[in-house]
């Protein structure tokens, strides 16, 4: 065969960039922004199954597992479980780019902080939440440490308004 | 009627940085291996089944443009774009093409070019499916520090390293564990000339030397972006007399795929009641049906060696649980006692596996191949020392939730 890599040792880079138009897709509306909106009433709500029983947080428009509509909304605790949790190396300038951003220089995340996320579930809920864990040090945290959820000064109805989670009782430090 | 189908042949690219070959080429690469390997001629092959993932590396369609370069031009092909698993899928594909009785020879590929595209490794293509919920998510109020503490997270690391705590609280294992499967990844792929990642002697101290990226993963945990292709010939009983005559071939005994519902947070943000990542209900089902139609009842006893699908250390232990080889929660125990050693007494990985090397759509295929190689006993420096009877392939993909199960054994199944 008249391969090309017999002819040339590297491959060809062409540089530039190409606007190939625009994507568009269908999200539901409706009941993911009645949960943001009741964020302004630091409210966290889910939608039951009525077949299962399951209650899901975020809400969800049909049972993953039944294939019903859910139509029942329900008001869930602000306290909470962790499940799962990962931990980030202190932050620094240059190290977390995302979309062509310093997230650090751009004042989004603080030098030198440390990002704790954990996997939540809210008490009566069957699903899960990945929301950042405020106020405790890595190595106090533990997998089913009891956590509540942290709220915005000034709630407005959008997702931003949970600032995340902190640990359910005083941690001592003796 | 579904017949007895065989592996008459396996030919791989070397897996790297392969900036000497374009797509085409790379895929040619294995094709021609394989062709070779299976001692026909391209004219043998009736159908092609061909595996890639759209976006990883560049391109969207490369089936498009290379079926001259494998020999599928006027041939039957379908392509197969199943994320982790693509691999594992197309070679079931393959498989399934055999088994119907609709074609007696037909040839599967699969492959990923990642140094194709300008992000690091699969950034691209996984920008491609988390895309659409990022921007509704920014449509419903979340913040800058929000997107940028999820890009922190990282796309598929990220979902890993919460899988990774989810395992060490489900398990009681620790990060030297995790230290001695990823040393464990880089020996194995030392003999491997297909191999990414070599490191001849790597211990677990190596390991732990290097950067904690985030907690629990660190970097020396984490798989390459590699480029690279593998492909399997399938043939049919009869045809395996005819083609194959005395050399020896893998028999496909079982195969299986579920998918489970789906981790994380769902599509557009919604809920998901799957809580505990490290619980792949997917894997337990497919292990359980592919053996019950492999005639296994032992995986333990019965299975010789096993090509678990694991781009980060925990997801060996994890795997090698949910497909039966160890009790729940103690194959970290096994790895201790060098169990799992390519000379031990259940090897898994001894190609070095997807730690190792990890090009995408070729890395399900991979691990086709290189239970096939044991059996077949061609696996050459990493070939394990000891009968291999029965081998197990497994892929992992989908957001973390579609698993994929062959089971080859050395006779065919009666």
């Amino acid at each position: 065969m008249g391969l090309i890599k017999e002819k040339y040792e590297k491959t060809m880079q062409v540089e530039g960039e190409w606007n190939v138009g625009a994507y568009r897709w269908k999200a539901p509306a409706g009941y993911l922004d009645e949960f943001v909106r009741n964020f302004r009433d630091r409210k966290i709500t889910g939608t039951l199954c009525k077949e299962c029983g399951r209650v899901y947080v975020p809400p969800r428009e049909i049972c993953a597992r039944c294939f019903t509509e859910i139509t029942e909304k329900v008001e869930v605790s602000q306290y909470g479980e962790v499940l799962a949790f990962l931990v980030s190396p202190p932050l620094q300038k240059g190290k977390v780019i995302i979309a062509g951003i310093d997230a650090v220089e751009a004042g989004f995340l603080k030098e030198g902080e440390r990002v704790i996320l954990a996997m939540v579930r809210f008490e009566g809920t069957s699903s899960s939440m990945v929301l950042p864990l405020l106020n405790v040090e890595p190595g106090k945290v533990r997998v089913g440490m009891k956590v509540k959820a942290v709220w915005a000064e000034e709630c407005k109805g959008v997702l931003a308004d949970l600032l995340g989670v902190k640990p359910a009782y005083d941690v001592r430090f003796e | 009627m579904r017949r007895n189908v065989a592996i008459i042949g396996c030919g791989q690219a070397k897996h790297g940085r392969r900036t000497d070959v374009n797509q085409a080429e790379l895929v040619a690469e294995a094709v021609w291996a394989a062709i070779e390997d299976a001692g026909i001629s391209p004219e043998d092959v009736e159908a092609y089944a061909v595996g890639n993932m759209q976006g990883f590396g560049g391109i969207a369609q490369p089936d498009l443009v290379f079926a001259d370069y494998i020999g599928a031009a006027g041939k039957p092909i379908q392509r197969v774009a199943t994320g982790g698993t693509v691999g594992g899928s197309t070679a079931h594909l393959g498989y399934y093409e055999v088994a119907s009785g609709m074609y007696d020879v037909v040839l599967a590929v699969s492959w990923e070019k990642h140094s194709d595209s300008a992000e690091p490794g699969a950034t691209t293509g996984l920008l491609h499916v988390a895309f659409a919920n990022l921007s509704y998510m920014m449509r419903i109020g979340m913040d800058m520090r929000s997107f940028a503490i999820m890009g922190l997270a990282g796309a598929a690391a990220g979902i890993s390293a919460y899988q990774a705590a989810f395992y060490m609280a489900r398990s009681g294992c620790r990060i030297d564990h995790f230290d001695m499967v990823a040393a464990k990844a880089r020996r194995n792929a030392a003999k491997n000339r297909y191999a990414h990642l070599k490191w001849p002697g790597c211990t677990a101290e190596d390991i732990a030397k290097t950067e904690m990226l985030i907690w629990p993963m660190r970097f020396g945990h984490v798989c390459p972006a590699s480029d690279g292709a593998s492909c399997v010939i399938y043939a049919s009983e009869d045809a395996v007399k005819k083609l194959a005559v005395e050399r020896p071939v893998a028999w496909v005994k079982g195969v299986a795929a579920y998918a489970d519902e789906e981790a994380d947070q769902g599509e557009s943000y919604q809920g998901t009641a799957v809580i505990d990542y490290s619980d792949q209900t997917g894997a337990i089902l497919s292990a359980k049906k592919a053996y019950e139609r492999a005639g296994i009842k032992d995986p333990r006893k019965e299975i010789d060696v096993a090509e678990i699908y694991a781009p980060f250390p925990h997801q060996e232990l994890m795997f090698s649980e949910r497909l039966g080889f160890f009790d729940d929660g103690t194959a970290w125990k096994a790895v201790e006692e060098g169990i799992t050693e390519i000379d031990g007494d259940f090897p898994i990985c001894p190609s070095g596996g997807v730690n190792a090397t990890n090009a995408i759509g070729s890395s399900g295929m991979q691990r086709v191949v290189e239970a096939a190689l044991q059996i077949m006993g061609k696996a050459e420096e990493h070939q394990v020392p000891k009968d291999v009877r029965n081998a197990v392939a497994h892929a992992w993909g989908g957001q973390v939730q579609f698993n994929t199960i062959m089971v080859l054994g050395d006779k065919p199944k009666r």
